[in-house]
């Protein structure tokens, strides 16, 4: 291997993974795979502190739709698979990034196609997604032009935002009309991170294409593996050196009802009075023929007063950015983790119960408790995942806020 | 007759600034009726269906308490023929809330009071116990959850974030929040209700409590949909600005880390980075620009 530290794992020491299991009295293993799978779930979400995240993302997939995608390895083949666990991997990566946006690029019979333009409503992409499991895979991808349809727009992306690429892929060629090389020096001059997931196996020129963009490459050992690569590829990840800080111009758009005068601006949704008018928003604008978007509520944007049904979207007149403030506060949590919990045994506890759910700590069923650092309760090992993965506040840690 | 259990969690607020003699007098309502209310209301929950769980939380201006369930107390009361023939397990609930109540009031501390309750820490933790519930749900179960707010003090800004964290989780988790207020309209509270698609109602006479309870935070989802609901007022989603916490219509976004400023600053002072003010302006302005040049 040219330039990368860790090798194939046959090329590696020897190593005596299983000295680390050991039985207990009767014989059974589970309490030391229990043990592992928490170290490693705990790990998992353990956040690195002190990193600029790049929050806000461009990112197009590039799913490969080529013949190698009709294999049966993966449930009921990996096109249906991997179109699945997308659909998830786009409501996760709007969670987690509200105002990032997202495209979506096949590649089959060496040509490339766009199914959607960068844009920011998860619901209109994973319908065209839907709409993919009934085409037919064939021929071979091309990487080379993938990476060419994507550059030509997160090129212009601007400097502040992180762009990406994700590469799903089943393939273990591409073919290409130049020289690829060359297009993957491009992409890292433009800062564009590439990154892959191979169904099948690891491939030099996927790996060397997130080497120099400095992406993730990874290869799935089964469907749950392949679902946990997308979770992390849906948390920002850390900013590349060059990034820039800008202060975006955003509207914060109200709901109301449209109305004539407008001192009566925040009526009601529900009532309907004279004055109210029905009419067309933007986003269903160009579905023609449809009664959907006509309504007397919405978003009105700020600047131009063109009406949205649904945020987050950029204003099609401004091209204003649009959200609401729970939008942004969901990504809060990125920018202020909580620590993470440390082991502690059960005699050190003052209480006998977890400070978030109650639970009495029983001596065999709960090995490991878990102490806020900050607030010194304990913690059951489900909760310590809880608060850490799902709700990232830490009840006993409140109380000190208001306090202060 | 599905055997779905319908859990649900109320998250009472015993802030005792409420019932002080500051704000008492705009009020006809005093503390021990405000908690016989709850209590019945508690009653009427469990003796609605065999399938109703009840979990209630007290809290006040720096402590939670679990009142009930209490699996520790719960032993000690022994359901006794009482002379009003009550229904056992209404009486077993009664006297293990009342003790619980009475050792949460004694424990109350008067500092702080007048800044709110500690309303996000019980919702937390009811959200804590809620995981667990489901992670002991069986497979083929179908259980659903709930959690009631009554809330009685101001909503307090600090706890913003980690309300709204709460709330997120909520939503996502498919745990309906429903809010009854008796002070002012409480903002989060509205925004919680509207997100998880509960019901939020502002109480417009407090000697009215128990009807208002009893028609609206009764029944589930599926029942709602018969009833006469408060018609739902449009939220407020308009952020503050981090420099004069102002609402604003339009504002400046820190691309680091989220922080809305209501006008052009140098730098950020909450991560604290350095922009270029020259690249100002929106992102697709921007990229045309780039273009052209």
């Amino acid at each position: 291997m040219d330039d990368n530290d860790d090798q194939y794992r046959w090329e590696s020491g020897y190593e005596r993974t299983w000295e680390v299991i050991q039985e207990d009295e009767s014989g059974s293993i589970r309490a030391t795979v229990n043990a592992i799978n928490q170290k490693n779930r705990r790990k998992e979400l353990a956040q690195l502190p002190n990193v600029r995240l790049g929050m806000m993302r461009h990112l197009y997939v590039v799913l490969d739709l080529s013949d190698a995608m009709k294999d049966q390895d993966l449930r009921p083949n990996r096109l249906f698979c991997s179109i699945e666990l997308l659909k998830e991997f786009i409501f996760l990566y709007f969670d987690s990034n509200p105002i990032s946006q997202i495209g979506i690029i096949i590649t089959r019979k060496k040509r490339v196609e766009k199914i959607s333009e960068l844009a920011g409503n998860p619901r209109s992409h994973v319908a065209l997604l839907e709409q993919l499991k009934y085409q037919e895979c064939e021929g071979e991808a091309s990487i080379q032009n993938a990476l060419d349809m994507g550059l030509q727009t997160l090129k212009h992306m601007p400097k502040y935002s992180s762009r990406e690429m994700l590469f799903v892929l089943g393939c273990l060629t591409t073919c290409d009309p130049g020289n690829i090389l060359q297009t993957i020096k491009t992409c890292k001059e433009n800062e564009i991170r590439c990154s892959v997931i191979s169904l099948s196996a690891e491939v030099r020129i996927f790996r060397k294409l997130c080497i120099d963009t400095k992406g993730l490459f990874h290869v799935i050992t089964d469907s749950t593996h392949f679902q946990e690569l997308l979770q992390i590829h849906s948390r920002p990840l850390p900013a590349l050196d060059k990034f820039e800080s800008s202060l975006v111009r955003m509207g914060f758009p109200k709901y109301r009802t449209y109305t004539t005068s407008n001192a009566n601006i925040s009526s009601t949704t529900t009532s309907s009075t004279k004055h109210e008018k029905a009419s067309m928003c933007m986003c269903h604008l160009e579905q023609r023929g449809g009664t959907n978007g006509f309504s007397i509520g919405g978003y009105f944007c700020p600047t131009c007063e063109s009406k949205y049904c649904e945020l987050p979207t950029e204003c099609s007149v401004c091209h204003l950015t649009l959200v609401s403030a729970p939008h942004l506060a969901r990504s809060y949590h990125f920018l202020f983790p909580i620590e993470q919990f440390i082991e502690a045994s059960m005699d050190k506890s003052e209480s006998n119960k977890c400070f978030g759910c109650q639970h009495i700590f029983d001596e065999q069923k709960h090995k490991n408790i878990f102490q806020c650092t900050n607030c010194k309760n304990f913690f059951c090992f489900e909760c310590d995942l809880f608060i850490h993965g799902t709700i990232f506040t830490c009840p006993g840690c409140i109380r000190y806020g208001q306090l202060k | 007759m599905s055997s779905s259990v319908k859990h649900l969690v109320v998250i009472i607020d015993l802030n005792p600034y409420y019932w002080s003699d500051k704000i008492a007098s705009s009020t006809t309502l005093n503390f021990k009726q405000y908690l016989n209310i709850i209590i019945q209301f508690c009653n009427a929950y469990i003796a609605f269906d065999i399938n109703h769980r009840l979990i209630i939380i007290g809290c006040s201006n720096n402590e939670t308490h679990f009142l009930y369930p209490d699996p520790t107390n719960e032993s000690i009361i022994i359901p006794t023929v009482t002379k009003t023939n009550m229904f056992e397990q209404l009486f077993v609930v009664d006297r293990v809330v009342e003790n619980n109540l009475k050792q949460f009031i004694e424990d109350l501390s008067p500092m702080n009071t007048s800044s709110g309750s500690m309303i996000t820490m019980a919702l937390t933790q009811a959200l804590c116990y809620i995981n667990r519930l489901i992670r002991e749900t069986l497979a083929g179960e179908k259980n659903s959850f709930r959690i009631l707010i009554i809330q009685t003090t101001n909503d307090t800004s600090k706890q913003y974030m980690n309300f709204m964290n709460a709330v997120f989780t909520s939503e996502k988790i498919n745990v309906p929040i429903d809010g009854c207020i008796l002070n002012n309209d409480s903002s989060l509270l509205q925004q919680a209700c509207d997100l998880t698609s509960g019901i939020y109602l502002r109480v417009p006479d407090p000697n009215g409590l128990l009807q208002y309870l009893l028609w609206l935070y009764l029944t589930d989802k599926e029942v709602r949909k018969m009833l006469a609901l408060p018609t739902k007022v449009a939220v407020d989603y308009r952020p503050a600005c981090f420099c004069h916490h102002k609402l604003i219509d339009t504002g400046y976004v820190c691309s680091v880390c989220l922080s809305i400023y209501c006008d052009n600053a140098s730098t950020c002072s909450t991560c604290r980075s350095a922009f270029d003010i020259t690249n100002t302006s929106n992102g697709a302005n921007d990229s045309s620009k780039r273009q052209a040049r």
